[in-house]
């Protein structure tokens, strides 16, 4: 299953270097590519988090198919740039999607959005949500796959 | 004019200086008579503004103990419920293990795996291809179910769409496995005390994509990489949850898990069809709805 955050933002950022500023300056530990265009994110972004090597797909999309596929979220104006950060299933992916993201919304005066909760929150409140996530994501990650062997197959 | 008349009292209000307490001495009230409201000087007033702010600073740091003491009480209260579940799901304690029926000596007591003592035949307790699940699925594949547009299975509520059905065995059929799989995953943590919505849709990944990689699905690739180098980590590669290859590895459909209200982006959808197989192949979605919906609690001390 593919979790996905969206930023949505007044502006866009300049740079990968604006983006890594943003990153640093809230004390948080992942490394973006520094040779990457940040007007050609597409697909798969490769970044370094609490030095593991992870990544997680980071895509802009049009505002106006987030509109569409929520229209009882209330965004409470109207965002000109919407940037979505998807991940799988691990757990270093997910933290560092989550601090990227926080990160771009804060440099680039957005909020987020969870599609899977249908909430926003502030960049703050997305870090607290990471605090929360790195207490306990582990003992869940372990807990998954017991419950992975415990149900067996079914084919 | 008497001073209990209003009049004076407004002439009074209206002549005097607005700081007149200044011209009157500090003990004055050791003046008045007895029982007298006597005004309260600068300095009076000044302590009982000392006072009730160190009486302000010591609720605050008795509210903020208070907090920290909860906090600590819903972390245990969290870690307390974890433990259960873990007992429950590693079947060191399962509230539907047959117990020894009434009348025997033993009534009422935990009926032991395999031995029969219940009347019924308990579940295994290993993998199985066949046999019933806690939740009443048929596991056995051996004959699958016909396809049955809209069909709840399991406890969940995970439904197959009529329109998510394309016609073609081979897909419909692991359509149906994938959702019966799901169905389990999902039964089996029902219980968890999960809170955060991205905790949970991670928990429900990981524990299926384990699943499908311990008990693999004939043809189902897990997260395979499309586009960039073909490699997982490459740039602008992207990873659909799982596509369905056939036997020469044409890719027949590709398949996204989304709990709460997450939805798979149509242009997500085209680019993984253009990377991945052509505009023919389906992006099939299954979605996971909790029966309650808890939205994650945010507490004051996180903010720090």
């Amino acid at each position: 299953m593919s979790v996905e955050l969206m930023v949505l933002s007044e502006r866009r950022l300049n740079s990968m270097a604006d983006w890594q500023h943003a990153i640093d300056a809230g004390g948080l530990r992942v490394a973006l590519p520094a040779n990457m265009l940040i007007e050609r994110l597409e697909g798969f972004l490769p970044v370094r988090s609490n030095d593991t090597m992870t990544g997680f797909e980071c895509d802009y999309c049009d505002i106006r198919e987030i509109l569409a596929l929520y229209p009882n979220v209330i965004v409470g104006r109207s965002w000109p740039y919407c940037l979505v950060f998807r991940w799988g299933g691990d757990f270093e992916a997910c933290i560092a999607a989550y601090i990227s993201a926080a990160a771009y919304a804060k440099a680039s005066d957005g909020i987020l959005f969870d599609p899977q909760d249908g909430s926003l929150m502030s960049s703050q409140e997305a870090l607290i949500e990471i605090v929360r996530m790195r207490d306990d994501f582990k003992k869940w990650s372990t807990l998954a796959r017991i419950t992975a062997e415990r149900i067996g197959g079914d084919s | 004019m008497s001073r209990n008349d209003p009049a004076w009292a407004e002439h009074q209000r209206h002549w005097l200086r607005p700081d007149w307490q200044r011209w009157m001495r500090h003990d004055a009230h050791l003046f008045a008579p007895p029982g007298a409201n006597a005004p309260k000087t600068y300095a009076s007033r000044l302590m009982e503004r000392l006072k009730a702010e160190e009486e302000d600073a010591a609720r605050e740091i008795e509210h903020k103990a208070f907090q920290a003491e909860l906090l600590e009480l819903r972390r245990q209260l969290v870690d307390l419920k974890f433990e259960l579940a873990w007992r429950r799901i590693s079947h060191k304690y399962d509230p539907n293990q047959p117990r020894v029926p009434k009348g025997d000596p033993k009534g009422g007591q935990w009926a032991k795996e395999g031995g029969g003592d219940a009347g019924k035949e308990p579940a295994s307790d290993g993998p199985s291809d066949t046999g019933e699940a806690p939740s009443g699925v048929i596991l056995s594949d051996a004959s699958p179910d016909p396809i049955r547009p809209g069909a709840q299975y399991a406890q969940s509520r995970i439904e197959i769409n009529p329109e998510a059905l394309t016609g073609i065995e081979t897909i419909d059929n692991t359509t149906i496995a994938l959702t019966k799989r799901l169905a389990n995953v999902v039964d089996a943590l029902e219980d968890l005390p999960i809170q955060s919505g991205p905790i949970y849709g991670h928990v429900v990944h990981e524990a299926l994509k384990w699943s499908l990689r311990a008990f693999p699905i004939p043809g189902v690739k897990v997260e395979p990489t499309f586009g960039g180098t073909g490699k997982y980590g490459s740039d602008g590669s992207v990873r659909p949850d799982i596509s369905l290859e056939n036997a020469v590895g044409d890719k027949l459909a590709h398949y996204d898990y989304k709990t709460g209200g997450a939805t798979v982006r149509p242009s997500y959808a085209d680019k993984v069809r253009r990377l991945g197989g052509g505009p023919w192949v389906p992006v099939i979605q299954l979605s996971v709805t909790r029966g309650v919906k808890i939205k994650s609690q945010k507490h004051p001390l996180f903010d720090r």
